[in-house]
């Protein structure tokens, strides 16, 4: 990870000569300025694969599937113990990719970190389930921008027989797939994290408008 | 002027007139809108600090009270947009757009990883400012031509198409770097039919729960696979290669959608931006010709030097 010092320069830096390109287009060193700017800083974090805003690594998919899998899965779970994964729909803008990251990362944070962003989630979860069993399914408005990532998403018959949620759970997964890619061999889960979630004042649903 | 059903701007430096620098600017400023107002900034203001803190982007998150004005930034962006998009002070609101939208973009990459698709519309933005003075359909030119009290045939004969030249190459760049990062990263053991079945049934393993029917169809036929990976590393690495040798690039930017639309399908994952950005090296301006070729006014916009009505092109 690109150290938070060069983040700061390379935006600083780009935003910088553009600045200057645009106020003065004119001045054929700061056109140039620009150009070689821009163009290095493209290459560098193109082909290194680093991220330092705006520019990006656009390693997509880089790596070769490969017969073991490791990934992270936030669920959420009532009183009794039945869980459900979460549909990154409840709290925009997170899609099902950035989740299984979001998961990874509270599995590893100290608890007192994590736990604001399990709160959240489960208040939101709450939020979206009431939608969800209202409408059947929740649709996008039509004008907005088609989404990135469709993915796993919660319906009325996924949430049936689920009480109120009160835990969200990190599970660490890992499964193993037949060289051809065609079969999961092995599915092993292990919890990860765990955060219990009481309703304060006796209400799940959260301040915001959800 | 060329005859591809797009325009190699490498291949194609001028153009006869300024309309395709100004469509191609009205695209970028109302595509920015549109994913300005779906992308549920709201909702990145929601998220607790936490996650903001422990983030590789934490040094553009600006504390909890910044958060609570999100909506106020997404606003200013708005405007500068607008501006941009009229050609309205433009290198004012080029700026303003792109650097407001970058560190919107920064923070919304937090929860989301759809952040990185702003990129190459900051580009855009940036480089339609920086090049703004070939820009002659904006408001600020029209503007100043009127202060001037010029007439037409006092401007230069050709138009530098800069702006959209970039933009070609950066959008080929980009392609190219998810090409090379393949071999760079996995060698040749990604262009295999067994590489891409694991990554498909990955993709559903973590984010899905059947597999897509594209999905299975295609890991059902090792041929189609092979087909697959080669096909997306030719296209990925080969547009760049193409547009610099100036060939037509039609074909490719076909190929690559194509890879969009299966992506879609197998793995529903959808960068529906892409098919914005190609639309920047359509030859409007031969379109305009076509479509109302007797018009005085088209004839104006889309060749006013030669003042020939939409006639089959000059040769290069």
């Amino acid at each position: 990870m690109v150290h938070p010092q060069t983040q700061l320069l390379v935006f600083v830096l780009f935003f910088g000569v553009s600045a200057l390109a645009i106020a003065v287009p004119r001045w054929r060193f700061a056109r140039r300025a620009f150009t070689w700017v821009f163009v290095t800083l493209l290459l560098w974090f193109g082909l290194t694969g680093d991220m330092a805003w705006p520019f990006f690594g656009w390693h997509l998919y880089a790596y070769e599937g490969k017969t073991d899998l490791t990934f992270y899965e936030v669920r959420l779970a009532d009183d009794a113990g039945r869980e459900l994964r979460l549909d990154a729909r409840a709290a925009p803008p997170t899609m099902s990719t950035p989740l299984t990251r979001i998961g990874d990362r509270m599995a590893h944070l100290e608890p007192e970190r994590a736990a604001p962003i399990a709160a959240f989630l489960v208040d939101r979860a709450g939020d979206y389930r009431q939608r969800v069993e209202r409408e059947g399914i929740a649709r996008r408005p039509w004008w907005q921008f088609p989404p990135h990532q469709s993915g796993y998403r919660w319906t009325r018959d996924r949430l049936t027989g689920l009480g109120p949620f009160r835990e969200l759970r990190v599970y660490r997964i890992e499964a193993t797939f037949s060289p051809d890619g065609r079969e999961v061999l092995e599915r092993r889960e292990q919890l990860a994290a765990r955060f219990v979630v009481t309703p304060e004042g006796g209400e799940e649903r959260g301040a915001g408008d959800g | 002027m060329g005859k591809g059903l797009l325009v190699n701007y490498v291949a194609s430096p001028t153009r006869e007139s300024a309309l395709n620098l100004a469509v191609g600017r009205v695209l970028l400023g109302l595509t920015a809108l549109w994913k300005l107002f779906s992308y549920e900034f709201d909702g990145v203001a929601q998220w607790p600090a936490a996650l903001f803190e422990t983030d590789r982007h934490a040094a553009f998150y600006l504390g909890e009270p910044h958060l609570a004005l999100l909506p106020g930034e997404v606003a200013l962006a708005a405007l500068a947009l607008v501006g941009f998009t009229l050609g309205l002070r433009l290198g004012l609101s080029s700026f303003a757009s792109a650097l407001l939208l970058a560190h919107l973009s920064a923070l919304h990459y937090v929860p989301s990883n759809a952040g990185s698709t702003w990129l190459p519309f900051i580009y855009g933005i940036v480089l339609f400012g920086v090049y703004r003075q070939h820009d002659r359909f904006s408001f600020d030119a029209w503007w100043a031509r009127r202060r001037r009290g010029a007439e037409s045939g006092s401007e230069p004969e050709l138009v530098d198409m800069a702006a959209l030249r970039w933009m070609l190459v950066v959008t080929a760049l980009i392609y190219v770097f998810t090409g090379v990062s393949k071999l760079l990263r996995s060698g040749l053991a990604w262009a295999t039919p067994e590489s891409l079945a694991l990554l498909l049934h990955h993709e559903t393993v973590m984010y899905l729960v059947d597999m897509p029917w594209a999905a299975q169809l295609l890991i059902d036929q090792p041929a189609a696979l092979w087909v697959s990976v080669i096909a997306t590393l030719v296209f990925e690495c080969g547009f760049l290669v193409a547009v610099l040798l100036r060939a037509p690039i039609l074909p490719w930017v076909l190929g690559l959608g194509t890879m969009h639309a299966l992506i879609w399908y197998t793995m529903q994952i959808f960068f529906f931006d892409q098919y914005l950005l190609y639309l920047l090296f359509v030859p409007w301006d031969r379109l305009l010709a076509r479509l109302a070729p007797a018009s005085d006014r088209v004839r104006r916009l889309t060749r006013p030097i030669s003042g020939r009505p939409g006639e089959t092109d000059a040769p290069e």
